[in-house]
Formats: structure tokens, C-alpha cells, sequence
């Protein structure tokens, strides 16, 4: 393990920040920590860098115990969120500074070259930071991280002061950096889609403490839990009730969802479905007579889609009850363009619907539409416990 | 109503501008009164000087001494409030420990407490009847009425000066500057003297020059302490008590023309960046 966290708890005055924080990460592998704002990311990262001291856990880089190690002699490169480039020296000086730390043979002004190059800056040497630009200087603070070799970098928010463009820009660079130095990077953000990109694993951090921890696609795909599900993407939230404990049905729209046996819910409570955008395509309105290339389903990526296929999803689509598919009239409410696509905002009497079309579809706001998908996709959390309904019966509600 | 909340009225523009030319020209005659008030005196004073009385005034011998006595004390002064009040304002700027008020408060009463206030209570502490004081004077370093008298005068009044200007300089350094620095393999040192300093240079500087121009005018707490040997604030006391406001003229002019010249050259020397790149 190049690096390990143990048992990490902090405290600020009375309130527990960290609360029995553990991780570790392999040689050369880049681990998301992501969390919303307040969970206790960035005390994290102080803690190990060694700015900031635990009140307890420990902190072992390469094996050897640094918590009481002072961030000088840690050996760790740090990206803050917002510049920390030193105002009084030149891009190059600034690598430099870092540079001039490291025992190797070759001359500091060999290694700026080399890793103002790297980051695509090799003619900014002489420049102050002040005349760089947001991204620039995002840049010039990698090299200067990277510059003393350490064995670990931590990237705290790194472009969450960029706007979107330079953001996904950055976002590949940072990507191709890291192939090519094969350098063990933690990265911090509570940028679902960065992390999501970005990460070999993530770790998801609520109040301080991990919520959960796996590949980001596991998370996203199958979230363990209500917390995950909807910070790691967007859901539509289906407003059930329980109307039979034994067996176990929830009761949406008139359809009643069967949960697996043996599930413990209390008749009258409420439980919520929940669907992920991508998993609901937009179909032709099912009293008009339709062609079979009419069926639109965006987002249904073969290789993703765990549910029917479309044809399957043509073809049986009226018979909800049996095999799983249902569909329901919704109003527009709002569209988000996003060019590639646009994400569609759409309600019943008590269901806000959201999901992705290809680029303009030419939906307008107040229309109405058909919009279908599988029970199989639908996720109920009960007890802590991540449930798809076994079964579904009656009919919609429209 | 769209029209209407997004454009003023061309009418209603124009009134606002001239309201608030008005507001600023309000402010601008208060500061004016405050402008003349401070230049009236000075203008007065200067109308009383003759070149050729300012130069003999000051080539007299006692004139010279003091002048001397100055020099040689001021800046000793402001050495030492620099060298022993920059780390303490590195302190306050980053750390909290317990106490920390009360050092805070001490460190700005000599700016409240009254001159002569302060130059009684150096006398409580280091006279020539206290321990500290006689065993000076037997070591044949005596801690009033000596120059070193005068410094230690000087210092006490001028260098919270240096200490609250310079914390301030430090407060306006970015904290993570300093973290980067660390992490990028320099002590705690190394990074005050490569990266807190330079950047908090400017108000530094500031503190400096405002603690030299303190102690080189310095009278109250030094007529306590060290009324002799002379400085140029106690030797214009003396000539004001003797020969009237005509007798201090030269002397004054000495004094502020040193000042004037010490903050021209410093900021020669300097190039004060005290604006932070963020």
C-alpha cells in the first residue's frame, strides 16, 4: 500500500468532522473521495498532508507511520482548490522552488523544463502568476506538486473554480497525467461526474464518515444506499405506499410493485422508488398507431442496460402486469439543453420524472408524453437495503 | 413593465448622478476641513524659518550632539523592534495559544498609554535604585540618562508600530501559501523567510519606517528615562522652554527632514508589493 489512513477521527471544538476515517490505496492508483461540501473531504486532505494533526487514527505512507511527521518530510504533493502559486515568483521559479527539495542528480532548471512540458506550459516559464490564466495556473501548480517526485498526490478540488469547458479540459489532462507518471493520487471533489470519470475507485464520504466505497460504476449502477444513489446522479423519485406487508407491495400509480419476500415494511408507510434518467426513454403515445423506428430510447446503452432491450420493450409494452415495462403520461416541465443532449423534466399528479433525450428533441414545455420504463430498474431502499421490485401489477394511472 | 425594470428613465438617470455627485462631494468637504486643518499649522510654522538661522542653529555644538544622539539611537531602536517584533507578529498572524489576548493588549499599550506614563514606569522597572538598574550601572552599562537609556525609551513607546503593521502584512498572507510551501519540502523557516516575509515585505516596510519616525521623535518616555544625554526632541523641549517657538525652528526642521528622508529612500529601495495575487 503506498498510502494508508486508519481509523481517522477529527474534531473541531465539539463537533466530530471525521469520524473513524479509513483508506488505502495501491501503487499508482487514483481514488476519488468525493462527498458534498462539509463532509469533511478537506480536513482530510490536511490531515494528510500533515498540515493539520488528527485527534485519532494514524497515517502510513509506504508502510512507515507519518502521522507525526511534519509535511515537509511526507513526501506529498499537494493541489489546492484555489491558486496557491507564490505571487513573487515566476511559473518557473514556482516549479523550481519544489524542484530544488528533491535529491536527484539532475539540475532544478531540467526538471521545470521537464515538467512545465508536461503540463503543456513550456513557454510560461518566465511568466508571474498573476498573467496566467485560471487554467494555467492550475497547471503550473500540478508541475510544481509533481516537480518534488512525491509518492502520493492529493488534488483538493483542483477545478472546481473552472468553468465547465476548461474544466472537462483539464479533467483529461489530469487523466493523461496520470497515465503517464503513474503517480497515487487521491482525488478530492464533490463533483459526481468528475469523480465518476476521473476515479479507479471511489469513496463516498457523508459527515465525515465513508457511506461507501467501490468502482464508480458499481456505485453508480447499484448504489448501496439512498445517500449514494442520489449524490452520484440524478433519480426520479417515485412516491410509494406500503399496502401489504405479507406479501410485501408498494403501491404507486395503481400499479403495485412487489418487493421480495420477506422484506419488512409497515402497511400505510411510505417508501420511495427511485429510477435513474437514463433508464427512462420517451415512447410513442400508445393509443396512436406507431411504426416500430418510432420508439425513441436514448440512453439505452446496450452494454448498460439491464432491463428489456428495446424491441422487447416495443413490443410489450401495453402489458405492464406481465412483463415489467410501464409507462405513464407525464407533462414537460422543463427542459435543460446541454447540446449532445437535453435533460427533460417531466411530472404526473404526484411524480417529477427526469430524463435524457438526444440533442434538441423538440419537445416544448406543457406537452405530454409517453414516457416508459422497466421495473427491473426501479430501486427501493428499505432497512438500509438496496431492493427491486420482484413484480408488477395493475394498471397505470394516467 | 419589462421596459420599465430594466432601463431608467434618461430624467431618472440623470438625477441619480447628480445625487450622488452630491453624496461624494459631502464626504469630500469633511475630509477637506480635515485637510486644511492639518495644513494650516504647518504652513505657519514653515512661514517662520529663515535659511540662514536654520543652518547656524544647527551647527551649534549642542545642536550637533543631539542630532548625533539621534541618529545613533533611532535607528538602534528600530533595529530592535524589528528584529525581535517581525517574529512576534508572525506569531499572532498564525497562532492561538492561551494568553494570546492578553499578549495582544500588552503589545498595543504603549500605543494608548500616555509617553510619559510609559517613561515612569521604565523607571519602576529598570531605575538606577532597582536590581535591574544598579547592577547595570555597576557593570558600567547604566540604564538611564545614557543612550541606552534613550533606546530603551524609544523602543518601549515605538515598537508596537512594527509589530501591529507587520502582523497585519502576515494576516494578509494566504495561509495555504505557506501549506504549499511545506509540502513542497521547506520547515517552518525556510518558509517564513522564502514565502511569509517576501510577501508581507510591503507592510513590513510600512511598520518599519512608522517605528523609526516614532522613536526618532520620541520625547515623553525619554525625558523620564534619559533626559540627558539630548536627543532632538529633548534638546527642542529645552530650546522651547528657553528661547520660545523662533528657537526650535532649525531643529524641527532637522528632525522632519530626516523622517522625510528615511521614507523616501525606503520606498526607493523597496518596491512595496503590498497588493496579494489571489
Amino acid at each position: 500500500m503506498t498510502l494508508e489512513v486508519e481509523g481517522l477521527s477529527h474534531r473541531y471544538g465539539d463537533e466530530l468532522v471525521i469520524d473513524n476515517v479509513s483508506l488505502a490505496l495501491e501503487s499508482g492508483e487514483l481514488l476519488g473521495l468525493l462527498g458534498p461540501s462539509g463532509s469533511g473531504k478537506t480536513t482530510i486532505v490536511q490531515i494528510i498532508a500533515g498540515h493539520r494533526r488528527p485527534d485519532e487514527g494514524r497515517i502510513f505512507l509506504r508502510g512507515q507511520d507519518v502521522t507525526d511527521v511534519p509535511p515537509e518530510s511526507r513526501d506529498i504533493g499537494l493541489v489546492f482548490q484555489q491558486s496557491s502559486l507564490f505571487p513573487h515568483m515566476t511559473a518557473g521559479e514556482n516549479v523550481a522552488y519544489g524542484a530544488a527539495t528533491r535529491d536527484v542528480e539532475d539540475p532544478p532548471a531540467t526538471i521545470v523544463s521537464r515538467y512545465l512540458e508536461l503540463v503543456g506550459l513550456g513557454n510560461e516559464r518566465e511568466i508571474h502568476p498573476s498573467e496566467l490564466s485560471g487554467g494555467q495556473r492550475r497547471r503550473v501548480e500540478l508541475a510544481r506538486a509533481l516537480a518534488t517526485d512525491p509518492d502520493v498526490l492529493l488534488l483538493d478540488e483542483p477545478l472546481s473554480a473552472l468553468d465547465r469547458r476548461l474544466r472537462q479540459d483539464l479533467r483529461s489532462e489530469i487523466a493523461r497525467i496520470h497515465r503517464e507518471t503513474g503517480i497515487t493520487t487521491v482525488y478530492i471533489t464533490h463533483d459526481q461526474e468528475t469523480a465518476l470519470t476521473l476515479a479507479d475507485r471511489l469513496v463516498v464520504l457523508r459527515d465525515g464518515q465513508v457511506s461507501e466505497r467501490g468502482p464508480p460504476r458499481e456505485l453508480y449502477e447499484r448504489p448501496p444506499n439512498r445517500f449514494v444513489a442520489s449524490f452520484l446522479g440524478d433519480e426520479s423519485t417515485l412516491p410509494a405506499r406500503v399496502v401489504s406487508a405479507d406479501p410485501p407491495v408498494l403501491r404507486w400509480a395503481g400499479l403495485g410493485f412487489e418487493l421480495p419476500a420477506g422484506t419488512a415494511v409497515e402497511p400505510g408507510g411510505k417508501r420511495s422508488l427511485h429510477l435513474r434518467p437514463e433508464r427512462i426513454s420517451q415512447v410513442p403515445d400508445p393509443k396512436q398507431p406507431r411504426r416500430p423506428d418510432e420508439l425513441a430510447s436514448p440512453g439505452s446503452d446496450g452494454d448498460l442496460t439491464t432491463g428489456p432491450d428495446t424491441t422487447a420493450r416495443e413490443q410489450t409494452q401495453r402489458k405492464t402486469d406481465t412483463d415489467g415495462t410501464i409507462t405513464v403520461t407525464a407533462r414537460i416541465e422543463g427542459l435543460v439543453h446541454e447540446g449532445p443532449s437535453t435533460t427533460v423534466q417531466a411530472t404526473t399528479a404526484d411524480t417529477a420524472f427526469q430524463f435524457v433525450t438526444e440533442g434538441f428533441p423538440g419537445l416544448q414545455v406543457g406537452q405530454t408524453v409517453t414516457l416508459g420504463f422497466c421495473v427491473d430498474d426501479l430501486f427501493v431502499f428499505v432497512n438500509g437495503r438496496r431492493l427491486t421490485p420482484v413484480g408488477v401489477e395493475g394498471n397505470p394511472r394516467t | 413593465m419589462t421596459d420599465r425594470g430594466v432601463g431608467l428613465h434618461p430624467q431618472n438617470t440623470r438625477d441619480r448622478g447628480s445625487f450622488a455627485k452630491l453624496e461624494l462631494l459631502a464626504l469630500a468637504a469633511l475630509g477637506g476641513i480635515l485637510f486644511v486643518y492639518l495644513l494650516v499649522p504647518f504652513v505657519a510654522f514653515l512661514a517662520r524659518t529663515g535659511t540662514s538661522g536654520t543652518v547656524s542653529g544647527l551647527s551649534t555644538p549642542g545642536a550637533q550632539r543631539a542630532t548625533r544622539n539621534s541618529l545613533l539611537t533611532a535607528p538602534v531602536s528600530t533595529a530592535i523592534a524589528t528584529v525581535l517584533g517581525v517574529p512576534l507578529a508572525y506569531v499572532l498572524a498564525r497562532r492561538s495559544f492561551s494568553g494570546k489576548r492578553l499578549v495582544e493588549a500588552l503589545v498595543v499599550l504603549p500605543l494608548v498609554l500616555p509617553p510619559v506614563v510609559g517613561g515612569s514606569m521604565l523607571l519602576t522597572a529598570f531605575g538606577r535604585f532597582t536590581p535591574i538598574g544598579s547592577t547595570a550601572a555597576g557593570a558600567g552599562i547604566p540604564l538611564t540618562d545614557s543612550l541606552v537609556g534613550i533606546v530603551l525609551a524609544q523602543t518601549f513607546v515605538a515598537s508596537p508600530f512594527v509589530v501591529v503593521t507587520a502582523r497585519a502584512g502576515f494576516g494578509a498572507v494566504d495561509e495555504r501559501l505557506e501549506h504549499a510551501s511545506r509540502s513542497l519540502g521547506y520547515g517552518p523557516l525556510a518558509t517564513f523567510w522564502n514565502v511569509s516575509l517576501p510577501l508581507a515585505r510591503g507592510a513590513i516596510v510600512a511598520g518599519i519606517v512608522l517605528t523609526f519616525a516614532r522613536a526618532i521623535g520620541e520625547f515623553g518616555a525619554t525625558m523620564m528615562v534619559a533626559y540627558n544625554p539630548r536627543t532632538m526632541p529633548t534638546r527642542i523641549w529645552v530650546e522651547f522652554i528657553t528661547g520660545g517657538i523662533d528657537a526650535i525652528v532649525p531643529m524641527a526642521l532637522a528632525l522632519f527632514a530626516i523622517t522625510l528622508l528615511v521614507l523616501a529612500l525606503v520606498q526607493r529601495v523597496g518596491t512595496i508589493p503590498t497588493v496579494i495575487d489571489r
